[in-house]
């Protein structure tokens, strides 16, 4: 009986301390989110974008933080439209960050404020489409001429060289930016070379959804292939395709590798994809910016090589 | 304070009460911590908020002021300016969190940077003023309200990055809380648990060895005297009184055996003192006998002198020598029965009564001594031998008409002496033997005996000399022989 009892004590006290211990845990767990704070990065880079939420955005963001904890550096993001770029830049320039990454869908708009972050000693990569004359330190993106040639060759391959080739441009993609001449001169090329090849329809999905597009272009009997440069669009696309019954009678370049895309070519409704590699972007640009900030002398124009997948 | 050191009931009481006031004392203060630090969270959640509230109040109004300085130049606005200036400045240091990995704080670092180059701007705006430069300081005073509102936006920001780490905490405080109210009513039923176990442990303590001590009571009761101590230990004070209680009953059991031997020696004492007084009475008869007898040895000594001396005279050598031995053993016979002799002493008295003998009985009687030299010291009662011997001469010859043989004999026996008398007369018939082996000498007949002493009273003579430590057996075939042995401690 006595033994027991004692044992019983035991027990209870050892109960009482493992509660206590659960109980201060979880109190431990609430505060340290707060607890965060003192931990410090060694260099605060700002990025100003003015894509907004995507696929390729979601995975440059991914880059981003994987390259950051790799790093020891922090990041804040400024999503901008045209009419705030000026109090954007200026409000990186009061904040005393150490690095800027612009990726907009036409860097070209933001020269003048590169160049004045460039003044203050702030190093600037510049990611998607190149403007030299900033004064950036390293330009981070896909050759987009080789990449409009490979598509044009595979919008040309899947109609048989004959028909009317369409580019939905997703966020990505501004008018005026070099990227984009640079991609519709690649397309060109090859186009120019083929008879029966056209080239004629350039719409945006920033300005009008995907899905208006893609109904409208189907009102257009020439129109044989339709190219994609955002996942989301492709997605848009093929749910108008599917319902207009339309499915491979005009044929879907894509870009990227959504599980959907990847889906859509194991069944053969998408006849390629060209997929970036938006995550190394991401990663590359702070892998720059470090070697920049350990005084190392860096390439100023970085090419990251695309991938076609193909269902064969 | 010694009680301290002691394992004491006082102690064991005041531990008792003093562990169960700290479980519930450190019940309450974990209670008290558990809750204050959720209200610290509470506080913490909105804190940022109303500070960062209170700044934008302070750059309005700097902003007021610095605006009304450049217009007055006033020196109130001045100061008033210097003020608003250092307290945003105290700000800017308050928030300067450096690179944090954590967005809102980083943010806080983006505006306390960004108010730095705020004050900045105003004191470059000032001091244009100062120097009546009224292009640059319309231009200094239109850069800070461009930077104030720049300020504004990353207040805006980080307010909603402050709402969304609120949220973020409320929602792991309210997740969490539902353990943490778990945890703090599983203390209590635990803390309630703990005491009943230690009320429970404390009254067995204190009233286990009070039990055991009334179950010893019983068993005293019962006759058990042999108690054992306990294995436990529960205070000093049971321990004193188990102690205690113990010796009280081995001292009764000793006491109890002290009575029991002492009516036993008195038992003893008493059988004792009855066989003293049996034997004083055997001496004291045997006594009156000899004083009896000894009315005739005055006379026969006077009678046996005066024979001696005639026959002296008259030269007749046997009857003197007769006379002389008839004398000496009178001379022995007539000595206290309590006196010591040694072997030899008796043999020699045995030899006189043997010539006295064998002048009556001639031919037709023939003794026959062996004495070891190794016994011939040892000493023993008087009169033993030849009781034993007139015992042979009476009883053993009666029937006989040729000559009988009666052997005298001492020797060594390991550690005994043994003295013997065998006859060749005619032997003791069977159950007479018995009855003279168990000792029953009341039936045997001891008339004629010179000394007067029979079989009994020299058995109880051997006895009380040798206090027990002695045997006397009879052998005996009927119509051939008979052999008493005596025997008896050898020095």
């Amino acid at each position: 009986m006595h033994r027991w009892i004692r044992a019983l004590e035991v027990m209870v006290i050892t109960l009482l301390v493992i509660v206590s211990a659960v109980v201060v845990n979880r109190l431990g767990a609430v505060r340290e989110i707060q607890a965060q704070a003192t931990l410090t990065a060694d260099y605060h880079v700002a990025v100003i974008t003015d894509e907004t939420a995507s696929y390729g955005m979601d995975l440059f963001v991914e880059g981003l933080d994987a390259a950051g904890i790799n790093f020891n550096m922090v990041y804040e993001m400024y999503e901008i439209s045209e009419t705030a770029i000026e109090a954007t830049f200026q409000a990186v320039s009061l904040t005393d960050v150490d690095a800027v990454v612009v990726k907009l869908s036409n860097n070209t708009f933001a020269r003048e404020w590169i160049q004045a972050l460039k003044e203050e000693a702030i190093f600037v990569v510049l990611i998607g489409n190149d403007d030299p004359e900033s004064n950036r330190d390293v330009y981070i993106g896909t050759n987009k001429y080789q990449m409009g040639k490979e598509v044009a060759t595979l919008a040309g391959e899947a109609i048989d060289h004959s028909g009317e080739i369409a580019v939905i441009f997703g966020s990505a993609y501004n008018e005026n930016a070099v990227a984009y001449n640079h991609f519709i001169s690649g397309m060109t090329d090859i186009v120019k070379n083929s008879w029966d090849l056209k080239l004629e329809r350039f719409q945006f999905s920033q300005e009008k959804r995907a899905e208006v597009i893609t109904d409208e272009l189907l009102n257009i009997s020439d129109v044989g292939v339709i190219v994609c440069t955002d996942p989301t669009d492709v997605n848009r696309a093929m749910r108008v395709l599917v319902d207009r019954n339309a499915v491979g009678k005009v044929k879907v370049i894509g870009n990227g590798l959504t599980p959907d895309i990847e889906s859509y070519i194991e069944q053969d409704i998408v006849f390629a994809s060209i997929v970036e590699d938006y995550k190394e972007l991401g990663y590359l640009s702070m892998t720059y910016l470090n070697d920049l900030f350990q005084g190392k002398t860096v390439s100023g124009y970085v090419n990251v090589p695309y991938e076609v997948i193909r269902s064969n | 304070m010694e009680w301290i050191l002691q394992n004491t009931l006082k102690r064991k009481v005041i531990t008792f009460v003093s562990v169960i006031l700290l479980c519930f004392l450190s019940g309450f203060i974990y209670t008290f911590f558990v809750t204050s630090s959720i209200t610290d969270q509470v506080d913490r959640m909105f804190t940022t908020s109303q500070e960062l509230k209170i700044m934008r109040e302070t750059m309005t109004e700097f902003e007021n002021t610095v605006d009304n300085y450049l217009a007055t130049k006033s020196s109130d606005s001045f100061v008033q300016y210097l003020n608003l200036s250092s307290t945003l400045n105290q700000i800017s240091n308050k928030y300067a969190y450096g690179k944090s990995l954590n967005s809102a704080y980083l943010q806080l670092q983006n505006i306390s940077s960004m108010l730095g180059a705020y004050t900045e701007i105003a004191d470059e705006a000032v001091a244009y003023k100062r120097g009546r430069n009224t292009e640059k300081y319309l231009e200094s005073f239109a850069e800070l309200l461009l930077v104030g509102e720049q300020i504004d936006r990353k207040v805006e920001a980080v307010q909603s990055w402050d709402f969304s780490l609120n949220l973020q905490t409320h929602q792991a405080l309210s997740k969490q809380l539902v353990t943490i109210r778990l945890g703090l009513v599983s203390m209590t039923v635990l803390l309630i648990i703990l005491s009943v176990l230690f009320v429970i442990s404390f009254s067995r303590n204190v009233t286990r060895p009070i039990a055991e001590l009334s179950s010893r009571v019983e068993e005293i009761s019962r006759g058990h005297y042999v108690l054992e101590p306990s294995e436990e230990v529960y205070f000093k004070e049971a321990s004193v009184l188990e102690a205690a209680f113990i010796n009280m009953a081995v001292n009764i059991k000793r006491y109890i055996e002290e009575l029991k031997d002492k009516v036993e020696t008195e038992n003893q004492l008493r059988r004792s003192e009855t066989e003293k007084l049996r034997m004083e009475n055997l001496l004291n008869q045997a006594e009156l006998m000899a004083l009896q007898s000894q009315i005739n040895p005055h006379f026969l000594f006077n009678t046996l002198n005066a024979g001696l001396q005639l026959a002296t005279i008259e030269n007749a050598n046997r009857t003197s020598l007769f006379l002389e031995d008839l004398s000496d053993m009178f001379r022995y016979n007539i000595q206290k029965l309590d006196n010591q002799v040694t072997v030899k002493d008796e043999f020699r008295n045995a030899h006189n009564y043997y010539d006295i003998m064998k002048v009556r009985f001639g031919e037709a009687l023939e003794f026959e001594f062996e004495l070891d030299h190794e016994v011939e010291d040892v000493t023993m009662p008087p009169l033993i031998l030849q009781p034993l011997i007139e015992n042979a001469l009476i009883h053993g010859f009666k029937s006989q008409m040729t000559a009988g043989v009666i052997r005298v004999k001492a020797y060594p026996d390991q550690n005994w002496v043994l003295l013997v008398v065998e006859d060749n007369g005619d032997g003791i018939q069977e159950d007479v033997l018995e009855e003279l082996n168990r000792k029953t000498f009341s039936k045997t007949p001891k008339g004629g005996h010179t000394t007067g002493l029979g079989l009994e009273n020299v058995y109880e003579r051997l006895k009380h000399y040798y206090q027990n430590k002695c045997e006397m057996t009879f052998e005996s075939v009927y119509g051939q022989y008979t052999k008493v042995i005596l025997k008896i401690p050898g020095g």
